[in-house]
């Protein structure tokens, strides 16, 4: 007997070397910012640039701090609660910013998204299927 | 009232903002179901009609298309236009929000678009 699972939304993601990239929507005390980030299983949590906090005017340094690891060495970062929108699927997460500008790459880990949602992957079509996790 | 074809019906929706084409599926599923015949879901194995399906949004077409004028800097779009760049992604950021921009869109090109071997 297959295994099945069923999905709301499907997206085609761009063909490109930086990974499987998914456009995101963060918003913060309503401001709402944009940006491609990385769907990434190796990452425990959801990371993005100070940049983008930069672009939500958040003081960064006034969330929960972590150390993460990483393969470049440790990255210092800062949690803040906000509403994430990801292919018309919306939630409150808690996500990571770094404290120094530079970060080469956005990320969607484990917890803050795909603890969030079901995804399936068909890289072979560059696709991929998204629905909320109930 | 004129009688619209399934035709111009179909080119109208597809003119719709994705949104509003959700909204349309939405209003259809939920007549579907009262009469006992909902949608199918979609499935991975692509043999059933996806509920939204969405592609590369204005931005990221954008990106595509004039990564290599703007290697090595901070760019920051608006419905796929280029409304700040820079080499100092905070400066930038910090710029563009003190002019009121809405909702931008604020991606990094790399100088090199090379292969990654995880984070």
């Amino acid at each position: 007997m297959a295994f099945e699972l069923s999905f709301s939304i499907s997206y085609v993601y761009p063909d490109v070397s930086g990974g499987i990239l998914l456009p995101v929507t963060l918003s913060v005390s309503g401001e709402q910012i944009t940006v491609d980030a990385v769907v990434d299983s190796g990452g425990s949590i959801c990371l993005f640039g100070l940049e983008v906090a930069a672009s939500h005017g958040l003081d960064v340094e006034n969330g929960i701090p972590k150390r993460l690891n990483s393969l470049g060495g440790p990255i210092d970062s800062f949690g803040h609660e906000v509403t994430i929108e990801t292919a018309e699927l919306s939630f409150q997460s808690l996500v990571y910013f770094a404290k120094y500008p530079g970060l080469p790459r956005n990320i969607l880990g484990r917890h803050g998204w795909l603890s969030k949602v079901k995804l399936g992957l068909v890289e072979y079509e560059n696709t991929m299927y998204l629905g909320h996790y109930e | 009232m004129s009688q619209l074809t399934y035709d111009q019906l179909a080119v109208a929706v597809t003119e719709l903002p994705l949104v509003e084409q959700k909204r349309l599926l939405d209003m259809i599923s939920s007549r579907l179901e009262k009469n006992g015949s909902a949608l199918p879901a979609t499935t991975a194995n692509g043999n059933q009609q996806s509920p939204v399906r969405l592609e590369l949004t204005k931005d990221q077409l954008w990106i595509r298309d004039n990564r290599e004028n703007y290697r090595g800097e901070w760019v920051i779009l608006k419905d796929g236009e280029l409304i700040g760049h820079s080499k100092d992604g905070v400066e930038l950021a910090r710029a563009v929000r003190s002019q009121g921009v809405k909702s931008p869109f604020i991606a990094f090109i790399p100088e090199e678009d090379l292969p990654w071997a995880g984070f």
